[in-house]
């Protein structure tokens, strides 16, 4: 039933948008995350990271790599094998980051779902899931 | 991370708004933390039914929100205003402080699906200190 939520809540989600906008949320609302994206350009205000379209661009990747994860649902650490040397050692980001960019990603589909789509019950399997991915 | 006054500002323009659907609110945040994290269910036993939107649910979303509206009302103050709320989770309830963490998040999804015109990444980022000074503050007892 949970797998069935997640990919029933993906099929709904217009994925960029709420990438981009998951992302902002991250640099805005855990402002010492923007120490990952100094390659990004302005990222300065609230305004200036809404509006970057860096930012837009890298939502755009995650929710890309989270979609394989939606197909996957049987073969999550198959999947992110590679993704997670990526962070790990070219990134070096720190796993908490991961969980607080869940936050992000579960507040931005609360917000695009509304209230009455995005029930107790969608909502724990949606983190559930991000919890798995960040395991992988 | 303390709360400037601009947060202050923020929080309580934003609790003006939401006041009056408190209750509602509660009742969400704390159906979706017994849903969500499962753990938290330990500290509830002794309620008959512990689904979403049940009675015993509804009447403590009540009492946590009243709880949450003292403290925008003591927000220049918070550990002293929050004192004796602080004993009670601290001697008498024995809440592990990581669940506030745990709540604040639940309310901070509430608030995006119920307001998402007026809870922008501002006033996230406003609210999300204040709850987490609000857990501070009620942590304060604790040792």
């Amino acid at each position: 039933a949970e797998r069935s939520a997640i990919v029933s809540v993906w099929g709904q989600l217009h994925a960029d948008e709420v990438g981009a906008h998951a992302i902002a949320r991250l640099l805005i609302v855990y402002p010492w995350t923007q120490r990952y994206f100094s390659a990004f350009g302005n990222i300065s205000s609230p305004a200036a990271i809404m509006g970057n379209p860096k930012v837009a661009a890298h939502g755009k990747v995650v929710m890309g790599a989270l979609e394989k994860g939606v197909k996957n649902l049987n073969n999550l650490k198959g999947t992110y094998a590679a993704l997670s040397t990526m962070h790990s050692e070219k990134l070096h980001v720190d796993p908490d980051n991961f969980r607080l960019l869940a936050h992000c990603i579960s507040t931005t589909i609360a917000m695009k779902l509304g209230h009455s789509a995005f029930t107790p019950e969608v909502q724990e399997a949606i983190e559930k899931f991000l919890s798995a991915v960040a395991s992988a | 991370m303390s709360l400037t006054s601009k947060d202050k500002e923020t929080v309580k323009a934003f609790w003006a708004k939401i006041a009056p659907r408190a209750e509602d609110i509660g009742e969400d945040a704390l159906s979706r933390m017994l849903v969500v994290y499962p753990q938290t269910k330990t500290y509830f036993s002794h309620w008959k039914d512990l689904s979403p939107g049940s009675a015993p649910v509804k009447k403590h979303g009540k009492v946590v929100m009243g709880g949450v509206a003292e403290a925008v009302k003591k927000i220049d103050d918070l550990t002293n205003g929050l004192l004796s709320l602080s004993e009670l989770h601290a001697f008498q309830l024995r809440v592990d402080p990581a669940n506030f963490k745990i709540l604040s998040h639940c309310l901070l999804v509430v608030l995006a699906s119920k307001f998402n015109e007026e809870f922008t990444p501002e006033v996230h980022v406003c609210m999300d200190k204040f709850l987490s000074a609000v857990a501070l503050a009620l942590s304060e007892k604790y040792r």
